[in-house]
């Protein structure tokens, strides 16, 4: 247990990656969604980060750096969106954002 | 310190991108220099930029299939069909959505300069895709595309329905493509590499091995699997389609339901075939039973919808049906297997046949009317041209021969009764059976009813260049198809080569 | 085959698992005895008086995301600055360029107005 494996890494990451997803199943708070959304993000980034040590290789690397600026950007569409909304309907309940319908 | 060789990248080959780059970039400068009234000849621009980037395709010689930024890029007849199919689609799009976002159909109007901006950045993304030589490339082509798109689809900001319709693709997405990269990262623990070649090269050995499949590439492969079909809008990862559709403004709808699609389809033809495809009998089946349920939920919900965006966004997962069907075709590598270039002919016939059904619905709502069934009764009597469109398309989205969309599931089935998959076959035929109901029903309303409403007459010529061209096409492409099909055909030689 | 995808069923089980009787657990194990005090959104301060949407201007947010966007740019200059020497002039000269198109951006924004504070 006290060598650091690929195998730490890894598990560290399905954790996140995990509560991240439940926390988008079971949310209510667009904002909360959007934070696990990201937390998802991260914990792939952990993922590739770790293979990249165990295989030595720094593939693994750049790919967690385009993933970090990708989110970035994706948190600023995502933000403005999210703004637009909750200033026109005054909510940021997703149950609440139900105007479209059959 | 060692000198790093770097390769010199060939600028050669990327230049149907740079061209398009160069006219975002010249678009938004306009959006800074011109003012608002002169915003106008941007719409030429954006045009001229999308027609010359399609004819700049032929300076480059595919045959050799070529990649270059070290494999980042692959410039092979893959590739050019996706550049084809998005380029036409661009300029379609471009087409009718001039009158809309300039005619102020929506609530104090839309800024076109941006709006066209977002749109060639997303066309941008989906050529990036189809020419991806690397897991990585994939990632940024799809959010590119994906990004320019939420936006695009809650442009406008004064309705609530909009920013509803870009909130839900939005959260949906990003969840999406947070499953699509965990399977890259395990893709690259289990091969150890994020070039596609190489990914097939290294998994070739571990088929042939005795031990079967390690349960890491199959977590890989499901999890490509659904983040990739959260993109296409496969069931059951449809969830947003209807919402967005609806709520988007209306030329909105009609690009995302071809270009974001190509760009999803593309990365699953570059991710299970070319990288993936030793490993095909374990995603096979999934697809196929993907493909059955998606095409069966589609049409049957569509049957109930009255508003015609809406009826439109679900016909659209019933077409992802179709096409997964031309994927789980698969069979190898050989110079006779027709499934990606069923695939491939699918989406060209598609982006005529549903931009151009947006486009008479975009029509309508520049003379005063709204999106629902009733709005159509009686276009016949108001407007034979517009109706008669609305028909080719209607009758072309339900496969009727000899129009485009017939020979798009032609070759779909043909696809798959060759390798033997008769019930996916006979399923494509029912459902398109079934889909009659809510397309005739459409076009019956136009000829059948009383006209209602208040027509306001209004000059819209770029649309109806636009609906023309699209209403030929429909008509004219199906009879031309055999030289499209042969071109998609050349998909093995692009994949094949290692 | 199956074997492979036996092992990734039992995985997203236990996954699936361990949310829900995270989830679960906590709903029952901890107390939940609302009081009007402890549902302000200030336990020991002063109450809000105005809704906070009156307070903000959207400029906040607007330079907020601006900064999010610049300040993670800047992640790409790492690499480059890690392996300066190997890289070379060819190096210096790419990394211009992707200076060049995130001050274009910069400029972009200024002209559009979004970084005027009115």
């Amino acid at each position: 247990m006290s060598e650091l494996t690929a195998n730490h890494f890894l598990v560290l990451s399905a954790a996140l990656f995990i509560i991240g997803m439940m926390g988008v199943l079971t949310r209510r708070n667009v904002l909360v969604i959007f934070m696990c959304v990201e937390l998802m993000f991260n914990a792939v980034n952990v993922s590739f980060i770790g293979f990249a040590w165990e295989q030595n290789s720094l593939v693994g690397q750049t790919f967690a750096l385009f993933i970090i600026a990708v989110a970035a950007a994706e948190a600023v569409v995502g933000l403005g969106i999210i703004m637009a909304l909750s200033r026109r309907l005054d909510t940021v309940d997703i149950d609440k954002v139900r105007e479209l319908r059959e | 310190m060692p000198v790093v060789e770097l390769v010199r990248p060939e600028w050669g080959l990327i230049v149907p991108e740079l061209i398009l780059l160069g006219t975002i970039v010249v678009v938004l400068a306009g959006d800074l220099i011109l003012s608002r009234r002169q915003h106008s000849v941007l719409t030429w621009v954006a045009l001229a930029g999308l027609a010359l980037s399609l004819l700049s395709n032929l300076t480059i010689d595919w045959d050799a299939g070529r990649s270059t930024f070290n494999g980042m890029f692959q410039a092979d007849y893959f590739s050019l069909f996706i550049n084809i199919v998005v380029g036409v689609a661009g300029i379609l799009s471009v087409m009718i959505s001039s009158s809309y976002v300039e005619g102020g159909e929506e609530p104090e109007g839309l800024p076109w300069p941006e709006y066209l901006a977002l749109l060639l950045f997303s066309i941008l993304g989906t050529m990036l895709v189809g020419a991806a030589g690397d897991l990585l490339m994939i990632f940024l082509g799809i959010e590119m595309g994906s990004l320019a798109v939420y936006a695009l689809t809650g442009f406008a900001r004064r309705r609530a329905t909009s920013l509803e319709g870009a909130l839900k693709y939005f959260l949906l997405g990003a969840f999406a493509t947070a499953i699509l990269i965990y399977g890259m990262a395990w893709t690259y623990g289990a091969t150890g590499t994020t070039a596609l070649d190489e990914i097939a090269a290294r998994l070739r050995p571990v088929i042939t091995g005795e031990g079967g499949i390690e349960a890491s590439l199959l977590l890989a492969l499901l999890l490509l699997a659904i983040g990739l079909g959260f993109k296409i809008a496969a069931v059951p990862f449809h969830m947003w389609t209807p919402d967005a559709y609806q709520g988007a403004p209306t030329p909105v709808s009609g690009y995302m339901s071809v270009v974001p699609k190509v760009a999803g389809f593309a990365a699953m033809a570059r991710v299970l075939v070319q990288a993936l495809g030793p490993l095909s009998d374990s995603w096979l089946t999934l697809i196929a039973i993907l493909a059955l349920a998606t095409m069966v939920y589609g049409n049957v919900v569509a049957i109930a919808q009255r508003d015609v965006k809406r009826m439109l966004g679900y016909s659209s997962i019933g077409h992802t049906g179709y096409i997964l069907v031309g994927l789980a075709a698969y069979s190898g590598m050989s110079a006779d297997d027709r499934s990606v270039s069923s695939v491939l002919f699918y989406l060209f016939s598609y982006a005529f046949m549903n931009i151009g059904a947006f486009g008479v619905v975009t029509w309508l709502q520049s003379r005063g009317l709204g999106v629902t069934l009733d709005d159509f009764r009686g276009l016949a009597t108001r407007s034979p041209l517009a109706a008669i469109a609305m028909t080719v398309f209607m009758l072309s989205l339900m496969g009727l021969p000899p129009l485009l969309g017939f020979y798009a599931k032609y070759y779909v089935i043909l696809a798959a009764v060759q390798v033997g998959l008769i019930w996916l076959a006979v399923a494509v035929v029912v459902m398109s059976a079934v889909s009659a109901f809510f397309y005739l029903r459409v076009v019956a309303v136009m000829y059948f009813n009383e006209p209602v409403g208040d027509w306001k007459t209004q000059r819209t010529p770029l649309l109806g260049t636009g609906l023309a061209l699209m209403a030929i096409g429909t008509l004219v492409f199906g009879l031309l198809s055999s030289p499209l099909l042969d071109l998609a055909q050349k998909w093995v030689q692009a994949f094949g080569v290692a | 085959m199956l074997q492979g995808y036996a092992v990734i069923g039992l995985m997203l089980i236990t996954a699936i698992l361990m949310g829900s009787v995270l989830l679960l657990l906590g709903r029952l194990v901890r107390p939940y005895r609302p009081t009007p005090t402890k549902l302000q959104p200030y336990e020991s301060g002063i109450p809000d008086v105005d809704p906070p949407k009156t307070r903000y201007t959207p400029r906040f947010y607007i330079v907020a995301m601006l900064f999010v966007i610049f300040d993670i740019e800047a992640i790409f200059l790492y690499p480059w600055a890690v392996s300066f020497v190997p890289l070379g002039v060819y190096g210096y000269v790419t990394a211009v360029v992707f200076l060049t198109i995130l001050l274009a951006g910069l400029l972009y924004e200024w002209k559009k107005g979004a970084l005027e504070w009115v």
